[in-house]
């Protein structure tokens, strides 16, 4: 069973560790997780991992850090940039070889090209970015061995998300939490910290534990599933959101609606740029928003219940 | 946040104009020294490192500097230099050996020192880094909200110069900003080569002080980068330290036959120019169109020919006033 691994070694390093109280996380503690991951998943020894051998080595650090306790290893044949178009090509690669599941070290913006890269992707994506709001946070040991059922045992531990496509002049792009558009004309340092930026958004998460456009989202209440929430930001009344870490802000939001798959927004005229998941990136001229079907994750409860070794009964299939 | 036009236009003038310092030193240096190279001959004796493709990291810190900020730099100072506004016709007369020059002649290329602005460079690695913490303190003394900046490459962050001026600028809370340019080689030394982590921007943690990774030779990303990292210093914040991927377009030294990086990876180099792609974007958001472009270009490559005139116009320092400049004028009372 080939599960696949992407660890981003330039995740959690933006501007964001001067505008807020986000610190560096470090390619050796990177490497540490992904240690303590492989260490999970060889409890099943059908686990064989496909991963991208990243610009940093980190995975290979981590490979001889798990050492015996680790499954094998191998490496996508791929031209590493030391860019987002690693990840996302490396997703793509590893749809085609049949990986079982795709497990992700970095955060929203890895999640974010690596279901770019393989649409329907069952995502298991280890937290070691800035925000983390779609990231698991949980002891990769314990989750490494939740993919290792998950994965040998049946299908069934990954749940569909939503999440939003893009289409502007310059081009397509998917967001899983968030399309935002922002005043500024520049991608620049990427990150967005601040709250006078915001015109209007589509988010695909109000989880009242999630950090940034999402907890903006968390104010109106809970999303139905396959849903998304279009924002727009302005006016005189705010909410107080959680915009990054030790950053409470209050946010001005005019106004807000719920919308189903498949729904199609057009973004206000000539504003700036559109912003996926945190990261400005495209022109948002001629924008379009689509609330689509987004990568399945990994819901580890669930993964431990049904196919766990104390689980009532095995399922197939 | 919305960057004001006059900034970004200010950013791409000042790396066109450094990039055609760079052309035109390289011109003068290489003329007289060929066809084999004798690195004494003419009218540039010495070693020359060229910034060529390192611009954005110099140009991004521009808007943010006040009077009375102190830079440090490296044997690879040009960029800096101008960015910073030092003065051309001194700089270049310096680089010449002329007595007009900021060192009166007797410093060159790699020694360049300017009062105001408040720059200085030097040829041994890593030496200018625990000068900033220097100027830092002395802004704290004196109660100023200036700030230092270091800058160096990655090869430099291997030196013990580097670790012990973050250390003590981390532990008095300098307002220092230092600034890895990695170009991926210390002279032919692949940074895989010589360092054990990957980032030195990871190093930041290590000293208790934010780390930032730019991953991307691009002006806009350093200028808001810089802009924090600067006024967080300005207000009292403490240093950190900024790491910029940047590329180095020749080789380390003119007359370096460069052969330790392969053909296609300098190619690939050449592909990403930052000054081809800056200008691609100003024009195509409508900031400058062609004939800008053009005009630019021309006042630029003006004012550098002026300063290289000017330099080859000056006379050479008198060999009689050798010792002079060597030691500080001072009347000691016993």
């Amino acid at each position: 069973m080939l599960v696949g691994l992407v660890a981003n070694p330039t995740s959690s390093k933006d501007i964001r560790r001067l505008t807020t109280l986000a610190r560096v996380i470090d390619i050796e503690e990177k490497a540490n997780l992904v240690a303590r991951l492989l260490v999970g998943l060889a409890t099943e020894k059908k686990i064989e991992v496909t991963a991208l051998d990243d610009r940093a080595g980190l995975v290979r650090r981590a490979v001889a850090l798990a050492g015996g306790s680790g499954p094998p290893v191998d490496y996508l044949p791929l031209d590493v940039e030391g860019t987002e178009s690693d990840t996302r090509r490396a997703a793509s690669a590893l749809a085609e070889m049949g990986a079982t599941a795709l497990v992700t070290v970095g955060g929203d913006g890895t999640v974010r090209a690596a279901a770019e890269g393989w649409r329907s992707v069952p995502l298991v994506p280890i937290g070691a970015g800035t925000n983390n709001a779609f990231a698991l946070t949980e002891e990769p040991t314990v989750v490494g061995l939740a993919v290792a059922l998950a994965v040998t045992r049946g299908s069934g531990a990954f749940t569909p998300t939503t999440a939003v496509e893009v289409e502007t002049t310059e081009g397509w792009a998917l967001a899983v939490i968030d399309a935002v558009v922002v005043r500024s004309r520049w991608v620049g340092a990427g990150a967005i910290w601040e709250p006078a930026e915001l015109v209007e958004g589509v988010v695909t998460s109000s989880r009242r534990t999630a950090v940034g456009i999402a907890s903006v989202s968390a104010c109106f209440g809970p999303l139905e599933p396959g849903h998304a929430r279009h924002l727009l930001f302005g006016g005189g009344r705010s909410v107080r959101a959680v915009f990054g870490p030790g950053l409470v802000l209050d946010i001005p939001v005019e106004g807000h609606e719920d919308l189903p798959l498949g729904a199609e927004v057009s973004l206000v005229e000539g504003a700036g740029m559109v912003a996926l998941d945190g990261e400005r990136r495209l022109p948002s001229e001629d924008g379009v928003v689509r609330v689509v079907e987004g990568p399945l994750v990994i819901d580890l409860e669930k993964a431990f219940r049904v196919f766990g070794p104390f689980s009532a009964g095995r399922s197939e299939g | 946040m919305d960057i004001p036009r006059e900034h970004l236009v200010d950013m791409y003038e000042t790396m066109v104009k450094i990039r055609r310092f760079e052309e035109r030193i390289r011109e003068f240096y290489l003329a007289d020294k060929l066809p084999a190279f004798d690195i004494a001959a003419g009218l540039i004796p010495g070693e020359m490192h060229l910034a060529a493709g390192q611009e954005p990291v110099a140009v991004g810190m521009r808007p943010h500097l006040k009077q009375g900020d102190a830079i440090t730099a490296t044997h690879r100072p040009h960029h800096v230099a101008i960015a910073q506004g030092v003065d051309l016709k001194k700089m270049a007369a310096e680089i010449f050996g002329r007595d007009t020059g900021l060192g009166h002649g007797k410093g060159g290329h790699m020694h360049l020192y300017s009062v105001e602005p408040n720059f200085g460079c030097s040829g041994i690695i890593g030496e200018g880094i625990p000068v900033a913490v220097g100027a830092a303190m002395a802004f704290r003394h004196k109660g100023t909200d200036n700030v230092a900046l270091s800058f160096f490459g990655e090869g430099a962050a291997n030196q013990g110069s580097f670790h012990e001026s973050l250390n003590l600028a981390a532990l008095w809370n300098l307002p220092v900003v230092f600034v890895c340019e990695d170009n991926a080689y210390a002279i032919s030394v692949p940074k895989t080569a010589s360092t054990a982590i990957a980032d030195n921007s990871d190093r930041a943690a290590a000293y208790g002080i934010p780390g930032v990774l730019v991953s991307s030779n691009d002006p806009v990303a350093v200028y808001e980068v810089l802009g924090e990292a600067i006024a967080r210093a300005r207000r009292g914040e403490g240093p950190s330290l900024i790491e910029i991927k940047t590329d180095r377009l020749w080789g380390h030294f003119e007359g370096d036959a460069d052969a330790y990086r392969t053909d296609e990876f300098k190619t690939e180099m050449m592909g990403r120019d930052p000054l081809s792609t800056y200008a691609k974007r100003l024009t195509d958001e409508g900031i400058l169109n062609e004939s800008d472009i053009a005009s630019i270009q021309q006042a630029m490559y003006d004012e550098v020919d002026e300063a290289l005139q000017f330099a080859q116009d000056s006379p050479y320092p008198e060999p009689e006033s050798a010792l002079e400049h060597v030691f500080a004028e001072r009347t000691v009372k016993l």
